[in-house]
C-alpha cells in the first residue's frame, strides 16, 4: 500500500522551562532560556533544510511541545509557525497545537498565538488543588490556570486541552474527583453560575495520565531513598475507573488511554502517532518516523545547536532536486522540489515550472534543451567550493532516486541502511539524528496492532488487510484468542463506510456483510464493508502491556 | 641404558592451598628450564618442531614437560603435573598423583599451613609420594618462614630442614627448587623391556584426533603405530601420535618409554572408550594386570539438571558425556520432572564441584539451564526392612513406611585466626554441628574439628563462613559415614498444586523456619499474574508457610507519544525476554532461577 502521499505531522520542541517538575523525565532543561534566540535559530534553519526532502510531503498538523512553549518570547513561536508554513505545505485546516503552561498566558501572548494560527492550545493543569501542585514541583497555582483559561478564551480560543495526573502522593480520590469536576466545568457542559449561560466551555479535550516514577526524576530519586510510596495500584485504578465514567457524562468521550475528547475534538496530532502515521520531529530531542525510519534528534541544547550549524554549512549551497537555492534565496526563487529527475546523467525538468534552479555539478549543462537554468544566478549559484559540490553529489544522488513527489518509501522495502530509504535525508543532517530504527514490514504491522489498541475504537482488521495485505486473523489469531480467553480483549463485527453516511459505522448492531439502514442512499452505495475490530476490554486497558507483549 | 635414563626423569606436581603460589611456581619453573633436550637440539628436531608447532593444538596446560641442567652437569627431564586446588577435586588431584613420585608442597610464608594443604599433602602421602617442601612469598613483609617451617614440622612431620624459601613472584631461589627436586623427589622405576603399563590420568577429545588420553608409563614402551589396549574395556587401538606436552601444546615425538609423561592419540572416537584410571596396553604383548585403578569415588551432591529447552535434551546429554570423558567424578542419569520435563540427575563430588560443571554446561556448550536445589543421598531403612538410597526427594517413600532416616555426614577441618573461634562455633551449632576437637596450630591460629551434617553445609556453608570470619578461615571436609536424624519432605504448593521440582528433604527441626523463608523468596521472584497465587509450603500434606503473591491491577504505559514509541517497543521486548524464562507450572509462570536461587537463603 502506498503512503507516500499521506499528511505528515510536525512535532517541534521547546526545551526550556523555569524550573523542574519532580515527575518530569522530558527533555527540558531549567534556567537555560538564554539560549532560546540561538536555538529558534537553529530550529528554523533545521526545518528550512529538512523540507528539502520531505517539501512535497501535507503537512496537516503541528505541535509545538516541551518543555514550556509559552515561556519564551513570542515573537519565537510566531515565527516558527511562518517559517514551517513557508518551507512546507501545510494544509488550510491544519491542527496546530501548542503546549503552555499556566501562569504565561497572559492575553497578549494568547493573541500572537493566535494570530500566528494556533487552534488548539494545552495547558498543563496536573492538579486542581494547590497543595498537590506544589508537592509536584509545580511553580503555578490553580487561580493562575482560571485565569489563564478565561483569556484564551477571550481570545478565541475554543479547542483547549487540558492535562491532568493522577496517582500522585497524597491525593485523593476526593482530591481528584474535585479536579475533574471543576475542569469538566469548562467543558461542554458549562455553566457559568449565576447566568443561564449554557454555551459550552473552550475546553475540549483532557488528558488524565497515570502517575509513572521515572529514573532520574525527583519523585526517581525519592523512590529510591523509601522517601516516597508509590500508590497503591488499587487507588490508581480506581481513580482511572471512575474518570472514564464521570468524563463520559460531562461530555468527552474515552477515545484513547489516557485522552478524553469531546466528539470531533480528539487530538488530529497525536492520533498521527497511534496510528503509525509518519510525522517530523524538529528540535533537540525531538522523534520521527519517516520512510520507514524512526530517528531522533540529539538531546542537549548546545549539542542540537551545533548539529545544526554543522549541516547547514554542509547544506546550504545544496541546490540539488527538492533544493531551494539558499545562496540567492530571495532572487533565485524559482524552484520546486518536485520537478525533477534524475535519469543518471543530471536532472531533468518534468514539469513546466519556469526557470528551475540550477543543479550544480554533476548537472549536464550540455544538454541545454533539457536542462533547467537558473540564468540570473548563474555565477553566483556555481559559486560553490568544489568541495561541497562534491559532498553533494554523493549525498543526492544516493541509491534512491529523488523523484516527483518521492518521500515516504513504506512499501519500498527499506530494512538496512537508513539511506537506502532513497532519500539521503538523512545523510544531509548526519550528527543530528541518532537511533535509528528501520521499521520493516513485521514490526511495522507490531506496531499498528501495540499503538492502534491504544485507541478505544481498537485496530481495524480491514484496514490491516490494506495496509499489510494479510488478514490480521491469519496472522495474530492465536494470540487474539488467547487473549480473548483472558477476557483481555474483544471483537466486535462492524461496518466501515468508505464515506461518512451521517451514521454511526461502527455500530456493532449490523449484522457483517449487511449495509445500515441509516440512509438510504447509502444502501445503494454498497460501500459499507464488513469489518471486525478488535479492542481492548476494560481490564484489557488495565493490563495493556501484558497484551502488548503478545505482539512484540 | 633405560636404567640411566629413568635415573634422570623426575614426575612431580604441586599442591598447594588456594593463593599460597601454586601457578606462579610452575611458571617460574618453565621459565628457567628449557624445552629440549641437548641430544633433541643436535638432531635438529627443532625444525620438525617448530612444524609441529604450527600444526600443533593448544591444549589446557595440564602437563608440562621440562629439561633442566642441573648443578651436576647432568641434564634431567622434569615432568610436571597439574593439580586442581579445591577441596572438591580430591578426586582430581588423586588421578594427577598416582602418575607422580614426589611432590612439591608450596605453603604461603605468612599464611602457614591452611586446611587444603593438610587435606592435599594426606593425599599425597597415600599415595606414597616425596613430600618437598617449599616456603613462598617471602618476599612478603608479613614473611615469617622459620615459624612456617616449624608449623609444617609439627603439624605434617615433614622435615624443613633443606627447605627452599622462595619467591615465586620475583623469581627470588626458584633453582633450590628445582634441585631439591632433583635431590629427593625418586626416579620411576620400572622397565622398559616390560610390557607395556601406562596410566590414564586424564584425557580430551579433540575433533580431528579423536579422544587424546593422557598417560604416565609405568613400564614398558609405546610408539606410533602400535595397537594399543585399554584394558578395562579391552578395546584396541592403533597409535597414530604419541608425544610429550610443552607449556601449551602437544609436542609429537615417536615414542614414550616407561618413566615419561605424555599423550597418545589413537583416533579413539567414542568418549565412552577410555575411562580415566583404565590402564594402557599394547595388544599384542598385553600386560597381565592393570594397574591399581581409583577407587571409585562417591558422590556427594546431587541436582537435577533440566534444559531450558525442552528440545535441547540431547544436546545436554551430550555435554555431559564430553564433560565426563575428563572428570570421572560426574555422575549423571535421566530422570524426569511433572514440572521440568526430561532432564538428568547429576552427582557431584560437592557444591564447587556443581557449579563449576553448571558453568561449563552453560558456557562452554551454550546451554540454557534450569537446575534444581542441590541434595544429598539419605539413606532409609523401611518398616519391612529393606534399605533405600534416595538423593531425589521425590523418591521419598510415605512417612508411614519409614522406619529410619538417615543422612551423611561429614568431618569438617575448619582453620581460623582466633579471634573468630566464637562466630564459627555459633555457625556449627545453626548446622546442626557437632563439636569435636579444639587445637592450636600456632599462637594465634586454631583448628576446630566438626562433624555436620552434610546438607546442611552444602548450600552456603562457605560462604557464611567467609563472611564471619572476614574471610580469614579455612575448611576442608569429608564424608564419615550416615547418622540417623529426623528428616522430613516439605513441599511446595503454587496455586494449590504441588511442583515436585521445588521439594526437598531437611532436618525437621529447620522446617518450618526454611518452608517459610522458601514461600517468602518465591513470592519475590514469582511475577504477579491477572489472578492471586498462593503459595505454600507443606510437610505431609499439612500447610506450614503461606503467602500470596497479589494479583496485579495495573500494567500500563499511560503515555505513549511520537517520542515514546521507541523506548516502549524495548520495554516490551524486555518483558518478552523475561516471559521466556519462564515455565509454566500448571498455572502459574515461574522463571527458570526460581528453582535455584529460592534455595540460597542465607
Amino acid at each position: 500500500m502506498d503512503r507516500r502521499n499521506d499528511s505528515i505531522g510536525i512535532y517541534i520542541h521547546i526545551p526550556f522551562c523555569k524550573s523542574k517538575c519532580y515527575y518530569c523525565d522530558f527533555n527540558s532543561y531549567a534556567g537555560r532560556e538564554n539560549l532560546a534566540g540561538s536555538y529558534f535559530d537553529a530550529l528554523y534553519k533545521e526545518i528550512m533544510l529538512r523540507s528539502r526532502r520531505l517539501g512535497g510531503r501535507q503537512v496537516c498538523s503541528v505541535f509545538i511541545g516541551g518543555g514550556t512553549p509559552s515561556l519564551v518570547d513570542p515573537g519565537y513561536i510566531t515565527k516558527l509557525i511562518d517559517v514551517c508554513r513557508e518551507h512546507f505545505h501545510v494544509v488550510d485546516d491544519a491542527e496546530i497545537s501548542m503546549e503552555s503552561n499556566p501562569g504565561t498566558l497572559t492575553y497578549d501572548r494568547l493573541r500572537a498565538y493566535r494570530d500566528a494560527g494556533v487552534n488548539r492550545l494545552s495547558i498543563g493543569l496536573q492538579a486542581w488543588q494547590d497543595r498537590i501542585l506544589k508537592s509536584i514541583g509545580r511553580i503555578h497555582n490553580r487561580q493562575q490556570f482560571v485565569d489563564n483559561l478565561k483569556a484564551a478564551e477571550e481570545c478565541g480560543f475554543d479547542n483547549i486541552n487540558v492535562d491532568l495526573i493522577f496517582g500522585l502522593p497524597g491525593q485523593t480520590l476526593g482530591d481528584w474527583m474535585e479536579t475533574l469536576e471543576a475542569v469538566t466545568g469548562f467543558g461542554p457542559a458549562k455553566h457559568v453560575s449565576g447566568q443561564s449561560e449554557h454555551r459550552p466551555g473552550p475546553v475540549k479535550h483532557i488528558s488524565c495520565y497515570s502517575l509513572a516514577i521515572e529514573e532520574g526524576t525527583v519523585f526517581g530519586d525519592r523512590l529510591d531513598a523509601r522517601l516516597l510510596e508509590p500508590a497503591d495500584d488499587g487507588l490508581d485504578r480506581e481513580m482511572y475507573h471512575r474518570a472514564v465514567d464521570m468524563l463520559a457524562e460531562k461530555g468527552f468521550r474515552w477515545y484513547e488511554i489516557s485522552n478524553f475528547a469531546v466528539p470531533g475534538y480528539e487530538c488530529r496530532h497525536n492520533l498521527l502517532y497511534w496510528k503509525t502515521r509518519e510525522y517530523a520531529g524538529f528540535g533537540a530531542g525531538a522523534h520521527s518516523y519517516l520512510d520507514a525510519v524512526r530517528f531522533n534528534n540529539v538531546y542537549g541544547i548546545e549539542e542540537y545547536i551545533r548539529a545544526v550549524d554543522n549541516a547547514y554549512n554542509r547544506n546550504k549551497y545544496n541546490r540539488y532536486a527538492c533544493g531551494r537555492c539558499e545562496y540567492n534565496r530571495n532572487e533565485c526563487n524559482r524552484y520546486t522540489c518536485s520537478s525533477y529527475v534524475y535519469d543518471g546523467n543530471g536532472f531533468v525538468g518534468t514539469e513546466g515550472d519556469a526557470d528551475p534552479a540550477i543543479p550544480g555539478r554533476n548537472a549536464n549543462r550540455d544538454s541545454g534543451e533539457d536542462m533547467a537554468y537558473c540564468k540570473d544566478n548563474a555565477d553566483a549559484c556555481m559559486e560553490t567550493a568544489a568541495g561541497e559540490a562534491e559532498d553533494h553529489a554523493s549525498v543526492a544522488v544516493g541509491p534512491g532516486r529523488m523523484k516527483k513527489g518521492d518521500s515516504a518509501a513504506y512499501s519500498s522495502g527499506a530494512n538496512s541502511c537508513p539511506d537506502a530509504a532513497g532519500s539521503g535525508f538523512l545523510k544531509d543532517m548526519d550528527g543530528l539524528h541518532e537511533n535509528f530504527d528501520v521499521i520493516d514490514k513485521e514490526g511495522a504491522m507490531s506496531e499498528f496492532m501495540i499503538l492502534g489498541l491504544r485507541l478505544t475504537e481498537g485496530v481495524s482488521s480491514a484496514e490491516f488487510e490494506e495496509r499489510f495485505g494479510e488478514r490480521l486473523e491469519d496472522k495474530y489469531g492465536g494470540k487474539l484468542d488467547m487473549l480473548a480467553a483472558k477476557g483481555l480483549i474483544e471483537a466486535e463485527n462492524m461496518l466501515a463506510g468508505t464515506v461518512g453516511c451521517g451514521a454511526d459505522r461502527r455500530s456493532s448492531e449490523i449484522p457483517s456483510g449487511e449495509s445500515c439502514n441509516a440512509d438510504e442512499s447509502c444502501k445503494e452505495a454498497g460501500s459499507c464493508k464488513p469489518d471486525r475490530s478488535y479492542k481492548l476490554t476494560r481490564l484489557g486497558f488495565d493490563l495493556a502491556n501484558t497484551v502488548f507483549v503478545e505482539f512484540i | 641404558m633405560s636404567h640411566n635414563r629413568q635415573n634422570n626423569i623426575r614426575n612431580f606436581c604441586i599442591i598447594a592451598h588456594i593463593d599460597h603460589g601454586k601457578s606462579t611456581l610452575a611458571d617460574r619453573l618453565i621459565q628457567m628450564t628449557g624445552v629440549l633436550t641437548e641430544r633433541e637440539m643436535q638432531e635438529q628436531v627443532l625444525d620438525t618442531m617448530d612444524i609441529e608447532r604450527e600444526r600443533g593444538i593448544t591444549i589446557k596446560a595440564q602437563a608440562v614437560r621440562m629439561v633442566y641442567k642441573a648443578k651436576d652437569g647432568q641434564e634431567y627431564i622434569l615432568n610436571l603435573i597439574d593439580t586442581p586446588g579445591h577441596v572438591d577435586f580430591n578426586y582430581e588431584v588423586s588421578r594427577s598423583l598416582a602418575a607422580c613420585e614426589g611432590a612439591v608442597l608450596v605453603v604461603d610464608a605468612s599464611q602457614g599451613i591452611e586446611a587444603q594443604t593438610l587435606a592435599n599433602v594426606y593425599l599425597a602421602l597415600e599415595h606414597d609420594l616425596e613430600i618437598i617442601p617449599v616456603i613462598n612469598k617471602i618476599d612478603l613483609p608479613s614473611a615469617r618462614p622459620e615459624e612456617v617451617k616449624k608449623e609444617i614440622e609439627e603439624v605434617i612431620g615433614l622435615d624443613c630442614s633443606e627447605a627452599p624459601e622462595i619467591s615465586a613472584k620475583n623469581g627470588i631461589n626458584i633453582e633450590a627448587v628445582l634441585e631439591q627436586i632433583i635431590k629427593h623427589v625418586p626416579a620411576p622405576k620400572g622397565s622398559e623391556d616390560d610390557p607395556l603399563r601406562a596410566l590414564i590420568f586424564d584425557s580430551l577429545y579433540d575433533s580431528y584426533k579423536g579422544v587424546i588420553v593422557h598417560v604416565r608409563i609405568m613400564e614398558g614402551a609405546v610408539r606410533t603405530g602400535d595397537t594399543i589396549r585399554l584394558m578395562s574395556t579391552g578395546k584396541e587401538f592403533i597409535v597414530t601420535e604419541v608425544g610429550y606436552f610443552r607449556p601449551g601444546q602437544y609436542a609429537p615425538c615417536d615414542m614414550l618409554l616407561a618413566g615419561d609423561v605424555g599423550y597418545i592419540a589413537a583416533s579413539i572416537k567414542n568418549v565412552r572408550d577410555t575411562r580415566i584410571g583404565d590402564t594402557v596396553t599394547l595388544a599384542d604383548r598385553p600386560a597381565s594386570e592393570p594397574l591399581p585403578g581409583y577407587k571409585k569415588v562417591q558422590s556427594m551432591v546431587f541436582c537435577g539438571i533440566y534444559p531450558a529447552d525442552g528440545a535441547k535434551y540431547n544436546d545436554l546429554r551430550d555435554a555431559l558425556e564430553k564433560l565426563h570423558l575428563n572428570d570421572a567424578a560426574l555422575t549423571f542419569e535421566p530422570e524426569t520432572s511433572g514440572a521440568l520435563g526430561f532432564g538428568f540427575r547429576c552427582g557431584f563430588l560437592g557444591l564447587l564441584h556443581m557449579e563449576v560443571i553448571q558453568e561449563r554446561l552453560e558456557r562452554e556448550y551454550d546451554l540454557d539451564l534450569v537446575t534444581t536445589a542441590p541434595s544429598v543421598v539419605y539413606r532409609i531403612t523401611l518398616t519391612d526392612g529393606k534399605v533405600m538410597y534416595i538423593d531425589n526427594p521425590t523418591n521419598m517413600p510415605p512417612a508411614a513406611s519409614i522406619e529410619k532416616m538417615e543422612e551423611p555426614v561429614v568431618k569438617a577441618t575448619i582453620m581460623t585466626p582466633e579471634e573468630y573461634v566464637g562466630n564459627i562455633m555459633e555457625l556449627s551449632q545453626e548446622r546442626r554441628g557437632t563439636y569435636k576437637d579444639m587445637s592450636y596450630i600456632d599462637r594465634k591460629r586454631v583448628m576446630l574439628t566438626y562433624e555436620l551434617p552434610l546438607n546442611e553445609i552444602i548450600y552456603d556453608f562457605f560462604d557464611a563462613l567467609k563472611s564471619r570470619t572476614k574471610g580469614y578461615a579455612s575448611f576442608d571436609y569429608e564424608l564419615i559415614g550416615y547418622q540417623e536424624s529426623e528428616l522430613v519432605k516439605l513441599d511446595i504448593m503454587l496455586n494449590g498444586e504441588i511442583v515436585d521440582a521445588l521439594s526437598f528433604i531437611v532436618h525437621k527441626d529447620k522446617a518450618y523456619a526454611r518452608g517459610r523463608r522458601i514461600a517468602e523468596k518465591l513470592k519475590d521472584v514469582i511475577p504477579r499474574h491477572q489472578f492471586e497465587i498462593p503459595i505454600q509450603a507443606c510437610i505431609g500434606g499439612k500447610i506450614i508457610a503461606r503467602e500470596t503473591v497479589k494479583a496485579f491491577r495495573k500494567d500500563v504505559l499511560a503515555k505513549c507519544y511520537g517520542g515514546d514509541i521507541t523506548r516502549k517497543k524495548k520495554l516490551l521486548e524486555k518483558q518478552k525476554e523475561g516471559k521466556k524464562r519462564m515455565r509454566q507450572i500448571g498455572t502459574v509462570e515461574v522463571p527458570q532461577e526460581a528453582f535455584m536461587s529460592v534455595l540460597k537463603l542465607d
